[in-house]
């Protein structure tokens, strides 16, 4: 009993004290090699917290080890770009001009429903007001807005908080029936108004998006621009 | 900056350490497999006394080196050691020559291992 107590508070001192080493960034946002680096110390070290059969240098040298390398590596990618590109990647920017960049999307494997989530979380209603959209190396979106528009505040006049989210009533070529119904709309006067925007079908839709003031947000589809 | 000096002198308590750990490794194998040597030959001239002596003697300095080797070596191995030397005891105070080299063998093999499996071999490594 006290064997195994012993061996996880040496241990568990020697992941604190590396993972201060390895400074501020690996408790906040992580890199992917800092979240590589996180999970393998936090499985290293339980190994010989289980086994005590096990010598505790098994565990204390794959740390150390990993320390060292992290450190290297941040010190590298401090001092040469090529590096930092090769392991931590660069930033993607998805929104570009208030388009959202298609191509980007795919290549990066984040959907629609993921971006409207990222949005949501940094305190926007929707990809209307955004004017640029940038997926950084953390995987955290970080964002630019259009100039808001005058508020009531603005011309000091009292209205009620208008706390309604915009309906994603169209998702690459595919409607939300759901979000649709929701926003009292139906598929004819969706279809209504993709004509009036001289969009034939909904299938060359990438992106509408019903804000709480009427206003239909629409894109098309890269291929069909 | 503070950084970079730990890890420098974690890389160097690492590089120091491995070529300590691996010469340690070797040094204290092959003072093994020279105590486990001279018990067989005890045992072929059909001196048990001599072996008995002899195996006592190897205990004694892996009982030296234990809590070094417990540091550096799983501890089931250091275990197997004791085991197959408390077996062969059994069997030259019987003077049952093919047990008792039989046993020789195995912690000669056992210590060879132990050896082989600190060096950067290919084979370790893979």
């Amino acid at each position: 009993m006290i064997i195994p107590m012993i061996r996880t508070l040496i241990l568990y001192f020697l992941v604190v004290t590396a993972m201060r080493i390895m400074g501020k960034r690996q408790i906040g946002e992580m890199q992917p090699s800092e979240l590589v680096v996180a999970i393998m110390i936090s499985d290293l070290a339980s190994i010989p917290m289980q086994d005590t059969n096990i010598p505790l240098l098994s565990g204390v040298v794959p740390v150390l080890t990993l320390l060292v390398a992290e450190v290297g590596m941040s010190y590298l990618c401090l001092k040469s770009i090529k590096v930092r590109r090769l392991f931590t990647g660069e930033p993607s920017i998805i929104i570009y001009n208030g388009v959202v960049l298609e191509k980007e999307l795919r290549k990066l494997r984040f959907s629609l429903s993921d971006l409207a989530e990222q949005l949501r979380i940094n305190g926007c209603s929707g990809v209307a007001e955004i004017q640029t959209a940038i997926l950084e190396t953390n995987g955290q979106l970080s964002i630019i807005k259009k100039s808001p528009p005058l508020t009531a505040e603005d011309l000091g006049v009292k209205s009620k908080s208008n706390i309604n989210l915009p309906f994603l009533i169209v998702m690459d070529g595919d409607i939300n029936n759901a979000e649709l119904r929701r926003s009292g709309k139906d598929e004819k006067w969706l279809n209504n108004a993709l004509k009036r925007r001289k969009i034939d079908s909904v299938d060359e839709v990438f992106i509408a998006e019903l804000q709480p003031d009427g206003e239909l947000f629409v894109q098309r589809k890269e291929r069909f621009i | 900056m503070k950084s970079f000096i730990a890890a420098g002198i974690a890389a160097l308590f690492l590089a120091v350490g491995a070529v300590g750990y691996a010469f340690y490794v070797d040094n204290t194998a092959k003072l093994l497999a020279g105590e486990v040597e001279r018990v067989e030959e005890a045992v072929r001239r059909a001196d048990f006394d001599g072996a008995i002596e002899r195996a006592a003697m190897l205990d004694e300095t892996i009982e030296r080196r234990k809590t070094m080797l417990c540091a550096i070596v799983d501890h089931k191995e250091i275990y197997e050691i004791k085991r197959s030397l408390g077996e062969l005891g059994a069997f030259l105070e019987k003077n049952d020559d093919a047990e008792s080299l039989a046993h020789c063998a195995a912690i000669s093999s056992i210590v060879t291992r132990i050896s082989e499996n600190t060096m950067p071999y290919i084979f370790n490594i893979l």
